[in-house]
Parts: structure tokens; C-alpha cells; sequence
């Protein structure tokens, strides 16, 4: 299989956990809060476009609203392979982590 | 509610507009609008300044990617472009050499018009204060305008006038040249009387002494740097004696200053300069001063920072007419004007301006010429271009289907015109080095080959690769990147018919602008040999003549007369004032009274000869009879004034000069020209006097020897006074000095002008029957003669340079009416100079396509076909 690179990875994880709230700025919010960076844009942007030319991932534009000063959105949703794509690799990712040993870092955060 | 515009709040508007230059794509749209939501986000949690300064961190956050993507990549493609352009270049040398070579061609001529034009209108403008000194005018009501201002005008404007910083006066000494000696050398030099504020009015550089009183009180003199040098030997003469000699007594000046040489655009030209307050100070020049009826001076000043023309002006005109008004003796009869010192090389026409003036419309004649043959240039890099287009296509249409955009490919274009022109510009600058020092003794002024001094030539040079690059170019390129991939792999013979109708009409236009550029040279040549040998009514060849410029030559100048007459060498010597190219004194108020007893007041331009002036001058006498040595008060007339006055008997009436003093005309002489052929012979008279100058008709032949002879008698007799003379030719030449120098500038153009455009008609020739061998083969395997496939071949471009000629004859017969306007004799323009012309330029454009044609015609059609 072709991998994603990390961040391509997040991201079409936040479009499938955002359903039909996905564009820009409630994925970066999303990526955020879970990664505890703040994310640019333009770091938002180039993993949407790429996925969108892999055919990961779809877009359509949507009502504007207020706060954007009457610009439209633009939706992202996965597609069949997008989302097929997620399962692999989740799956992937269990069976590595299934393949070594159990590890149990001593910290956890409380 | 909130209005729509209101619904939230806005980033700053600007910041919005460089973020959506940033993001330029298709989806910038939804982008903005993300940034405008967390925008607002932030704002209504911290505030507008910290929303704002965000919005600002995120436009710089986005340079660096945007400046790689869009520079790095484009450099990449520049790259490829450049190597493209080359490959391209080289494949088609022959048609890329006569591009290079028209434009720089065309670049050449451009540039050195343009140095020509540039120098013209540079005078006076290297004075600190140029912008703000004027040259004051006079006028009187029956007399026009004049620059010679009276004294008491200087002394009344300091007083009653606010605004004006300083005020200069400077006096043009009679006769001209005056001799200076120094240390036992003497020359001939000419300069001026000036007062103490000149070198404050005017910052010619100094080397030496200072500005400030070096004019200041009498018997002082400041050198420029040449003549302190040829009279010193060096330039370290400050303290020192120079002695000025006229034709008083000579003066000893002391030296005060030493200024540079006088820069060669600068309106006043000058070797040295007299203190004002020495002549104040002669007894004998005390009739200018304090006067307003004497008028010889010229008044310049310098207004104050911030003053203008418009303000200075009008207080001026009020204070004279309440001058005027008053009744006093010593009022001024004259009204005033002010005339920016920049504007005095190019705006004046003065007769007899001490000025050195130019004339502006040559000036906008020759920018007109110069932008004429850059346009015929670009019409050569234009016509190859699109009649390449067949050859192009292919490349366009492939980078089309790999995915250019039309803009990059019209980019491209333009570019590989860019680099044509520069390539033909850096030639260009060669050529100009090269071809300077020629054009300078042609175009009669001292231009310098200055690359990179303050005026240089390089963003002038700049400027036109540009503006040829840009007008050159943008046809084909526009044309070019439209190609239609699809037409243009397809088909499988282009054929470059695209813009056929623009390039006949370029060939049109290119060839009309050389028609009249022929057509004006012939006219312009013609007129100055019609000048040339016009009946002038006196012969101006073979005389030499000789002033006396100082006291000493004076006194023995009959002496020397008499000498020269016994020599062999020389045929007659007349003692005159005056010469034929130079009636100088114009008086007015002769009373005659005419033959019905009506009274009448006449104007003549008039001088002082001797009873040899008519023989020496060839000049025939109409009636009456020749001046005669022991003749008082008489005089003669010449045709044009006795047709004024209207006498039957002429000989023996009586003319009153200044209603007191009676001459009895003793003859009248025919016409001739006294002035130059612009205006027509007016009324002149010769009054019977001794003048300081002598024509001397030589016999023809031997001139080293007769001008040696002269010399000697000349130096035996004035204890070595300098030998210096001048040919009444020459004198005559002057007259027409601004034509002569056109003619010649026009002749080169011309012939480079009909040059360039006769090499884009070899390189579109050659182009067409390259792309019509197979064609010409058939016709010929067909049975078609060589010449009916030469006529074949030359009839379109035939065609086209006959309708540029028809074109170009209206438009050249109405340009040079009103040039010929400026002669009150000239040439009538004849339909034989048109036809000539048109002769010439279809003779030499067929010799250009006919010698291509007829080698394409003459090849064994096996030849060609071979390969099908």
C-alpha cells in the first residue's frame, strides 16, 4: 500500500470525525486541540489538496455564512477510497503495534 | 437589524487584498473566507488589535512559500525559455542576423538623435539656479521684440521690484573679436563686459580667485581657463596683466579669476569677462549709462526661492507704465518681458541674438526621424516574426498540450523579443561609440561618447531596448500564444498566412516612411543648392576678408589696402563696413519726397563701403553711377527701396536722414541678397564711409601663396598683430548653418532609414520563397519560364511598395511645403522629385527581392522535389 504522510493522515482522520462540518477551520480546530499545536493554514491546505487529488477525499461548496464575511465554505467528505483508505490504515497501524511487545510507558498523563 | 455590509466585523481591507493576491488560485475564494471566520473568532475573544495583528502574522507566514513557488519554478521555465529563444535564434541564422542587425541599426540612430536632442535641450541647464533666472526682453511698439535692455532697467528693478534675488548685466563689446596680450603673446579672442553679480546669477565653474568680487570695480578681467593658458602658459595668472586692445585705446585689466572653459551649452559663450565698472568708469561710453533710450545691454535675474514668471512679470509691466507715464525726459518708451534662461537656446529667433540659439523645430523634426526609423525597425523584427510563425507553431502548440497557459506562453515571447533587443542594443552601443566622432563634425556640436557620466546614455538605452522590445514583440506574441494547439500539430504544412494582411500593411508603412524621408532629402538638397547658386547679385567667391580689430591695424589699414593692391595676386580691395552677407545697421526715419510731393518716411538696412565695394562684389549698378573718392553725403539705393519711394528720375533726389542731413542718391544698385534667402530683399542703401574691415578679391589659383602674401603684407604693417581673415563663402555658409547641418544629419538617416527597411524586405523574401520551393518546383516541372515565375514571385511585394510609395507623396509634398515656408525664395516641388524618388526606392527593393527571387527560380526543380 501507499502511505500518507502523517499529517494527511490527521487530517482525513478530522474530515471523517467532522462528517458534514468539514471544512478548514473546524479541522484545524480539531487538529489543535488533539495534537496541542497550532496548526497554519496553509498546513491544512496542502494535506486537503493532496488528498483531493489522491481521490481521498472530495469537496463542495456551501452556504456562506456571516462570520466569513459572505464567502462560501468549502466541504470536504471521503470518498469510498478515502474511506477505505482510514480502515487500512487502522489496521495497519493495529497490526504493527501488535507485532512487538507490549509497551506501557511508566507516566501516563492523569 | 444589521445590514448586510455590516454583518461582521472586517479585517483590515488592505491586509484582505494582498492575503488574496497570496492566494491566487481557484479556491481563494473559500480560503479568505476561513481566514475571515477565525478572524472574527479571535476578535470577539480578544479583541480587534490582536485579531488584526493575527491576520497580519498570517500574511507573513505565507510569503516564503508563495515566493517559491512563484520564483523558483519560474526561473526554472525561464531557463528553458532562454535556451529555446537561442536554439531558435541559431537554427534561423539568417533572418535572426537581419533582425539583429536592423534593430541595432535602428537603435543606433535612435541613440544618436537622441544624444543630439538631448544636447540641444540641455543648455543653461547646469546653472544651480537655472529654473529661476530669466532673460529680461524688450519690446517697442514699431521695432518687436529685442534682448537689448538699457541701463537704468537694471537699477530700477533692484529698488521697486520685491522678488528678485540678484540682477546681472552683461555688455557684448561692438566688432566682436578683440585682441588680448599678455607676456608678448597675443590672440584674438571675443568675451564680454559683465557686472560683479555674474558669477552669482550664473555658476559657471571656477578654478580660481573668487566668485564673489572678482567683477567688482573697474579695469578687472577673468580668464577662462584656455586662453589663461595660450596667453600665461599656464592657468596660474591671477594677479596678473593682461592687455585688451579695440579700436580705443588698449587697456591694462588685471586678472582676477579663472573660470573653466565655458561649457559648450551654454547659451552665452565667452573667453573672458570685463568688470562692468570698467566701461562705467570711460568717459566715452558714458551715453549708455542711466539712460532709458540707450539699450544695449542684456539684463538677466534671478528670482527669489519661490517666486514665479507669473507674479514677477506684471509687477514689472505696472512699475514701467507708471514710468512711462510720468512726464519726464528720461522715461521708458519700451515694455518688458521675462524669458526663462533655459527657454533661450530653443525658444528665441532674435535677429543678431548674442545667444548661441538653436532651433526647436529641428529639434521635433529629427525625434520625429529618429522614432520613425526605430519604428521601421520594429517592423522588420515584427514581419519576420509572424511570417515564423509556421515554424513556432508547433513548439506553441506542443506546450500547449503539455498544459502552458496562454500567458505564459505570450510571456515567453516577449521575453525572447526582450533578448533580441537587448542583444541588438548592446550592438547598438558599439556602433554608437564607433560612429561618434563622425557625427559629431556633422551634426556640429561637441557630443561626448558618456556612457556613465550624470547624462549618460545607458537609461536612455534602457528605455528603448524596453519600448522596442515591448512594440517589437507584443504583435507576435499575442498572435502566437492564440495558436490553437489542435489546428496547428494537425495541419501538415502551416502556412504562416496568419497576419499576412498586417505584414503587407508593415511593408506599406515601412516603405511610405522611407519614400518621404527620400523625398524630403531630395527637396532639402535641392533647396540648399538653389541657395547655392541663386543670382545672389554679387559673387561671393575669391574674397578674403581681413579685419582690424584694435587701433594699431586700424591706422594702417589704407596702408595695407594700397600695399595689397600692387600684388599681383590680388584683383581689386575695397575698404568697407559692411560685406553683401551683412548689411548690419538699420535705420529708420529717412524722409524722401516723392514725386507727387506727398512726403514719406522709409526704413533701410544700410552700412558704410568705399567707392571699390560694387567692383569687388560684382554688384551692377542700375542707373546713376559709383561712388567717388572726394563724394559728400551721398548715397545709393537699391531696387526694391526705389520702388517703395516710387521716383521716376531717382538720380540726384534728395533723402534726409534723421530729418536733418541731406543725401543725394547717385545711383541705384540691383537687388541682392543682403540677408539669407529666408526673407525677401527689402530696401537698402550704402552710405559713402571708411570701414575697419578689407574684402579682398583674390585671382584664382595658387590660394597657399596668395594667402601667404596677404599675411605678410598684413604682418609687415601691424608690428605682428595675429593674421586673421575669413572667406566671403564660408560667411555665406553661416547664413544657412542650421540647414546645411540638417541636410546632412537627414542625407545619413535617409540612406539608413531605406537600408533597414530594404533588409526586412530581403529577410521576408527569403522567408516566402523558402516556404514556396516545392511550389516553384511544380509550377516549373509544369512549364512554367523563370521569368513569369520571378514576376510571379516580385509582383506582391511590388504592389506593396507602390502603394507605399502613393502614399507617401501627399504626406511628403505637405511636411516639406512648410519647410520650404521658411524661405521667401525656394524651390518649386516638382512631380519629378516624387517620381524619382519612387524610382529609387521600387529600384532598390526589387534589386533586394529580384536578386533572392531569380536564384529560387533558377533551381532544377529535381532539386527540390527530390525529397517528396
Amino acid at each position: 500500500m501507499r502511505f500518507l504522510s502523517r499529517p494527511e493522515e490527521l487530517v482525513l482522520l478530522a474530515v471523517w470525525k467532522l462528517k458534514e462540518k468539514a471544512y478548514c477551520v473546524p479541522i484545524r480546530d480539531f487538529l489543535n486541540k488533539i495534537t496541542g499545536k497550532t496548526w497554519s493554514f496553509g498546513s491544512v491546505y496542502d494535506p486537503l489538496n493532496r488528498l483531493e487529488k489522491k481521490g481521498l477525499l472530495e469537496s463542495y461548496l456551501c452556504d456562506p455564512t456571516r462570520e466569513r464575511g459572505g464567502r462560501s465554505k468549502r466541504i470536504y467528505q471521503l470518498t469510498s477510497a478515502g474511506r477505505r483508505k482510514l480502515t487500512e490504515i487502522k489496521a495497519f497501524q493495529q497490526a504493527v503495534w501488535n507485532a512487538v511487545p507490549d509497551f506501557s510507558p511508566e507516566k501516563q498523563e492523569a | 437589524m444589521d445590514t448586510k455590509n455590516n454583518d461582521s466585523p472586517k479585517p483590515p481591507r488592505i491586509a484582505e487584498r494582498i492575503l488574496s493576491l497570496l492566494y491566487s488560485d481557484r479556491r481563494s475564494f473559500t480560503h479568505l473566507g476561513d481566514f475571515r471566520e477565525v478572524y472574527s473568532e479571535i476578535r470577539a475573544k480578544r479583541g480587534p488589535f490582536a485579531a488584526s495583528f493575527w491576520y497580519v502574522g498570517q500574511i507573513l507566514r505565507s510569503i516564503p512559500g508563495f515566493l517559491l513557488a512563484r520564483f523558483y519554478w519560474s526561473a526554472v521555465m525561464f531557463k528553458n525559455y532562454f535556451i529555446i529563444s537561442l536554439r531558435n535564434m541559431v537554427r534561423d541564422k539568417g533572418s535572426s542576423l537581419i533582425n539583429l542587425v536592423g534593430l541595432a541599426a535602428g537603435m543606433t540612430c535612435f541613440l544618436l538623435i537622441l544624444s543630439y536632442v538631448r544636447f540641444e535641450t540641455s543648455f543653461d541647464q547646469f546653472h544651480q539656479n537655472a529654473d529661476r533666472i530669466y532673460r529680461v526682453t524688450s519690446e517697442m511698439t514699431n521695432m518687436g521684440q529685442s534682448f537689448y535692455t538699457p541701463d537704468l532697467l537694471a537699477t530700477v528693478l533692484k529698488a521697486e521690484i520685491t522678488g528678485i534675488e540678484r540682477i546681472t548685466q552683461v555688455f557684448s563689446p561692438f566688432g566682436g573679436k578683440k585682441v588680448l596680450q599678455a607676456d608678448g603673446n597675443q590672440f584674438y579672442q571675443s568675451g564680454f563686459y559683465a557686472d560683479a553679480a555674474f558669477l552669482d546669477v550664473f555658476s559657471f565653474p571656477l578654478l580660481r580667485g573668487g566668485r564673489g568680487n572678482a567683477l567688482a570695480g573697474p579695469f578687472k578681467i577673468v580668464l577662462t581657463e584656455s586662453v589663461a593658458k595660450k596667453l600665461f602658459g599656464s592657468d596660474e595668472s591671477i594677479g596678473k596683466i593682461v592687455v585688451w586692445k579695440d579700436l580705443g585705446k588698449p587697456r591694462d585689466l588685471l586678472v582676477t579669476a579663472i573660470l573653466e572653459d565655458i561649457p559648450a551649452n551654454s547659451h552665452l559663450k565667452f573667453d573672458y569677462l570685463i568688470s562692468l565698472d570698467t566701461l562705467r568708469s570711460d568717459k566715452e561710453f558714458n551715453y549708455m549709462f542711466d539712460k532709458w533710450r540707450v539699450a544695449n545691454f542684456s539684463t538677466y535675474i534671478e528670482l527669489a526661492r519661490g517666486r514665479s514668471q507669473e507674479s514677477v512679470e506684471p509687477a514689472i509691466s505696472g512699475l514701467i507704465s507708471r514710468l512711462s507715464a510720468k512726464n519726464d525726459k528720461n522715461r521708458p518708451f519700451q515694455s518688458f518681458r521675462l524669458q526663462p534662461l533655459t527657454d533661450i537656446h530653443l525658444k528665441t529667433n532674435f535677429d543678431d541674438d548674442v545667444a548661441d540659439t538653436g532651433d526647436l523645430r529641428y529639434v521635433r523634426l529629427f525625434m520625429a526621424i529618429a522614432f520613425l526609423i526605430l519604428l521601421i525597425a520594429c517592423v522588420n523584427h515584427v514581419n519576420l516574426a509572424t511570417a515564423r510563425s509556421a515554424v513556432r507553431a508547433r513548439e506553441i502548440g506542443i506546450r500547449k498540450v503539455i498544459g502552458a497557459y496562454r500567458t505564459q506562453i505570450f510571456k515567453q515571447l516577449i521575453g525572447e523579443s526582450f533578448i533580441v533587443t537587448a542583444l541588438a542594443g548592446g550592438l547598438a552601443l558599439g556602433l554608437v561609440a564607433l560612429v561618434m566622432p563622425w557625427y559629431d563634425t556633422v551634426a556640429g556640436i561637441p557630443l561626448r561618447f558618456d556612457l556613465f557620466s550624470g547624462v549618460g546614455l545607458l537609461p536612455w538605452l534602457a528605455a528603448t531596448v524596453l519600448f522596442v522590445g515591448l512594440c517589437a514583440g507584443i504583435y507576435p506574441a499575442v498572435l502566437l500564444s492564440g495558436l490553437q494547439p489542435v489546428r496547428t500539430l494537425r495541419e501538415f504544412s502551416p502556412s504562416g498566412r496568419k497576419g499576412a494582411l498586417l505584414r503587407n500593411l508593415l511593408v506599406i508603412s515601412q516603405f511610405m516612411a522611407s519614400v518621404v524621408l527620400i523625398v524630403a532629402t531630395v527637396i532639402v538638397s535641392r533647396q540648399m543648392n538653389y541657395v547655392k547658386s541663386e543670382r545672389l547679385g554679387y559673387n561671393r567667391e575669391h574674397v578674403v576678408v581681413i579685419t582690424a580689430y584694435e587701433q594699431e591695424t586700424s591706422r594702417k589699414i589704407s596702408v595695407i589696402k594700397t600695399e595689397l593692391e600692387e600684388r599681383s595676386e590680388v584683383l581689386k580691395v575695397s575698404r568697407t563696413a559692411g560685406l553683401p552677407t551683412d548689411i548690419r545697421q538699420h535705420w529708420s526715419g529717412w524722409e524722401a519726397v516723392k514725386d507727387d510731393g506727398t512726403k514719406i518716411e522709409c526704413d533701410f538696412q544700410l552700412d558704410y563701403v568705399d567707392e571699390n565695394f560694387l567692383d569687388v562684389f560684382e554688384i551692377g549698378l542700375v542707373a546713376g553711377r559709383n561712388f567717388r573718392p572726394g563724394d559728400k553725403k551721398v548715397i545709393i539705393i537699391n531696387q526694391a527701396a526705389l520702388k517703395d519711394i516710387g521716383w521716376k528720375e531717382p538720380i540726384g533726389k534728395k533723402l534726409r536722414a534723421g530729418g536733418v542731413q541731406d543725401h543725394e542718391v547717385v545711383g541705384i544698385v540691383e537687388d541682392f541678397h543682403f540677408a539669407s534667402l529666408h526673407s525677401r530683399i527689402g530696401p537698402m542703401a550704402l552710405l559713402f564711409g571708411k570701414g575697419n574691415r578689407l574684402a579682398v578679391r583674390i585671382r584664382p589659383g595658387d590660394m597657399v601663396n596668395t594667402m601667404g602674401v596677404l599675411r605678410t603684407v598684413f604682418e609687415k604693417n601691424t608690428h605682428g598683430q595675429p593674421f586673421d581673415f575669413f572667406f566671403l563663402d564660408d560667411a555665406f555658409d553661416a547664413l544657412y548653418k542650421k540647414e546645411i547641418r540638417t541636410g546632412e544629419i537627414f542625407k545619413a538617416f535617409t540612406v539608413l532609414a531605406v537600408l533597414i527597411a530594404c533588409l526586412g524586405l530581403y529577410g521576408l523574401t527569403s522567408f516566402n520563397v523558402a516556404r514556396r520551393t516545392k511550389e516553384i518546383g511544380i509550377r516549373k516541372i509544369l512549364g512554367a519560364s523563370v521569368s513569369r515565375l520571378v514576376l510571379l514571385l516580385n509582383r506582391d511585394f511590388v504592389r506593396l511598395v507602390v502603394i507605399g510609395n502613393l502614399l507617401a507623396w501627399p504626406l511628403a509634398y505637405f511636411a516639406m511645403n512648410k519647410w520650404l515656408e521658411n524661405f521667401a525664395y525656394r524651390i518649386s516641388i516638382r512631380l519629378e522629385i516624387f517620381l524619382l524618388s519612387s524610382l529609387l526606392s521600387l529600384a532598390v527593393a526589387l534589386l533586394v527581392v529580384g536578386a533572392k527571387t531569380v536564384k529560387a527560380a533558377l533551381v532544377n526543380p529535381s532539386e527540390t522535389l527530390r525529397y517528396e
